[in-house]
């Protein structure tokens, strides 16, 4: 129940830096996700807060306490692993049972606790199977009933649907964020699978080489990215790169082969300098034939897959550059492959970045 | 003799090799040195047993008052050790690190997850090393005879038998081809057992 804080963090493994001065506060009753591709440093923070691990340096609290010193059996925390860590020698029931046990529950009490949470996760019946007589989905709603039986306040979970099959993910990560909004847990959970992320998150911070680079909502992340990285990592963009020709609140970008196109330059990006154009494929709009028309571009489609729910159209433009965009599949009629096609984009919707020094594909690697 | 001796250095085989196992196989000082330390403990199992005895009398004999017995019971724990310390190193190391934070975050402490999660999951290992502590315990002859003058085990004794049928040494008193045989098949057959129950309980260790 009570938020946790981060202040000033750094953790480093010889000589790098698995996180670097990180600071980061969560709030009471929270459902918060630290999201990255691996290596990022998430599940560092997440041991770091569980006390698996110590911090080089920084201050770790969660509630009003200081608990950075603290080992992880005093720390209310229930953590929840991707490989279940159930104990193979104990039935369910006795696993469940285990953190009310070593804590000196009263057996009658510890009975109570156990039967409540088992109810939760909705594995009553299976008391006395073994963790291997079940399947990975029960093994880790087991793994989650232990941890909540232990009294854990702040539920920290490390990849917890990493080793489960689409379907099972899908329906044990809504129930998992149920149970730690029924009972009021502020709940930290790593992925590194955007979707995931985005669908049971109130917020979500995005790591990248042992930094947080952006902190928000779903919507916050997906419509105002604050870099490249996070425009690539959360949903998908194009990448324009060009030269300011003009710079005001409206600017002008010279993209390869001198095509000039607008964007808003919210960063102040002054004239002559290199920049990236971000613009999501899915907020674009086509057209057959060319014409002209406001915020457009020209180009000729070279590929289309159907992919469901969206049609993926690969189009490569006018001045070389190749560009994406996503219709939704049922609504309109498909465009062919070598039509030429009018995109235009809305000005509020493309994002204008500095060209980053280590190079784009660097930049944007994960 | 050699039954009180082997239960002897099986006791502090476990006591002393659980947590040299850990150390190995959690790598608590690092990669190089747990790796320094397992080729270390395996020393034994290739010098020849007779030749560590030697060195054993050597390194003691000048601190005056220690007891012959003491002296086998170092020489059985060094020969025995490798056997124990690999086995529960090996069990150690199957055992997912996961569990044991787990256990820690639900509340335990680091005895009682030793208590409950380790020591529960590798009993067999424990069982099974233990039992081939005591028998090799039992059957060590090269560095008994080194290391004492007047204590016989087993196969000291056997050995002294076998001399003396053989003229080697003077004849003792009721020892003949007869005695010898029946005291060897006594010791094989006790062999067998002991192996017998050690492989039943590996076997039940695997379900």
């Amino acid at each position: 129940m009570p938020d946790v804080r981060v202040v000033n963090v750094t953790k480093k493994y010889g000589k790098l830096y698995a996180l670097d001065n990180v600071s980061l506060t969560i709030h009471d009753q929270e459902y918060f996700s630290l999201l990255g591709p691996s290596g990022c440093g998430k599940t560092t923070l997440l041991r770091l807060i569980a006390g698996l691990i110590e911090p080089d340096s920084g201050e770790i609290y969660i509630g009003d306490r200081r608990v950075d010193k603290v080992p992880p059996e005093d720390r209310d925390i229930g953590f929840v692993f991707q490989t279940f860590a159930l104990f193979p020698h104990m039935t369910a029931w006795s696993n469940v049972i285990y953190g009310p046990k070593v804590k000196n529950f009263d057996a009658k009490q510890a009975e109570t606790i156990g039967h409540e949470v088992l109810e939760l996760v909705k594995l009553n019946e299976r008391l006395n199977a073994y963790p291997s007589e079940l399947s990975g989905g029960m093994m880790q709603r087991i793994a989650v009933a232990r941890a909540l039986a232990a009294g854990a306040k702040t539920l920290l979970l490390d990849e917890p649907l990493g080793q489960l099959d689409a379907k099972v993910r899908n329906e044990i990560r809504y129930e998992i964020r149920r149970m730690a909004k029924d009972l009021k847990l502020t709940a930290i959970h790593v992925t590194h699978d955007q979707a995931e992320a985005m669908s049971i998150s109130d917020r979500i911070a995005v790591m990248k080489k042992g930094k947080i680079v952006q902190v928000g909502t779903s919507q916050e992340l997906y419509m105002h990215p604050n870099s490249l990285f996070v425009a690539h990592f959360i949903g998908e963009s194009n990448f324009l790169e060009g030269y300011i020709t003009r710079a005001n609140g409206q600017s002008d970008i010279e993209l390869r082969q001198g095509l000039v196109i607008k964007a808003f330059n919210e960063l102040n990006i002054k004239t002559g300098e290199r920049v990236v154009l971000a613009i999501r494929p899915e907020t674009c709009e086509m057209k057959k034939g060319h014409f002209e028309a406001e915020n457009s571009l020209f180009g000729k489609v070279e590929k289309t897959t159907f992919e469901g729910i969206v049609v993926r159209y690969e189009i490569r433009l006018d001045n070389g550059d190749r560009f994406v965009i996503n219709r939704p599949s049922l609504t309109e009629d498909w465009v062919k492959i070598g039509e030429d096609v009018t995109i235009t984009y809305p000005l509020d919707k493309a994002h204008l970045f500095p060209y980053p020094e280590n190079g784009l594909a660097e930049e944007i690697k994960v | 003799m050699s039954y009180s001796l082997g239960a002897i250095v099986t006791v502090l085989g476990i006591l002393t090799g659980i947590p040299m196992a850990i150390l190995i196989s959690r790598k608590t000082f690092g990669k190089l040195p747990s790796t320094i330390l397992d080729l270390l403990i395996n020393v034994p199992l290739i010098v020849p047993s007779i030749a560590l005895g030697v060195s054993l009398k050597f390194f003691w004999q000048g601190i005056p008052g220690i007891p012959e017995f003491l002296l086998l019971v170092f020489a059985h724990l060094a020969i025995t050790y490798p056997y124990f310390v690999r086995s529960m190193s090996a069990a150690m190391e199957r055992i997912n690190v996961d569990m044991e934070e787990a256990a820690r975050t639900l509340g335990a402490r680091p005895f009682t997850v030793f208590k409950t999660i380790v020591l529960p999951i590798t009993k067999y290992s424990i069982l099974s090393g233990a039992i081939i502590v005591f028998t090799r315990s039992v059957s060590e002859t090269g560095a008994t005879l080194a290391v004492t003058s007047n204590l016989e085990t087993a196969p000291v004794l056997l050995v002294k038998w076998v001399n003396s049928v053989r003229g080697i040494i003077p004849p003792i008193a009721g020892v003949n081809a007869l005695n010898v045989g029946l005291a060897c098949g006594f010791l094989i057959l006790f062999s067998f057992v002991i192996l017998l129950v050690l492989r039943l309980l590996t076997r039940k260790g695997k379900v």
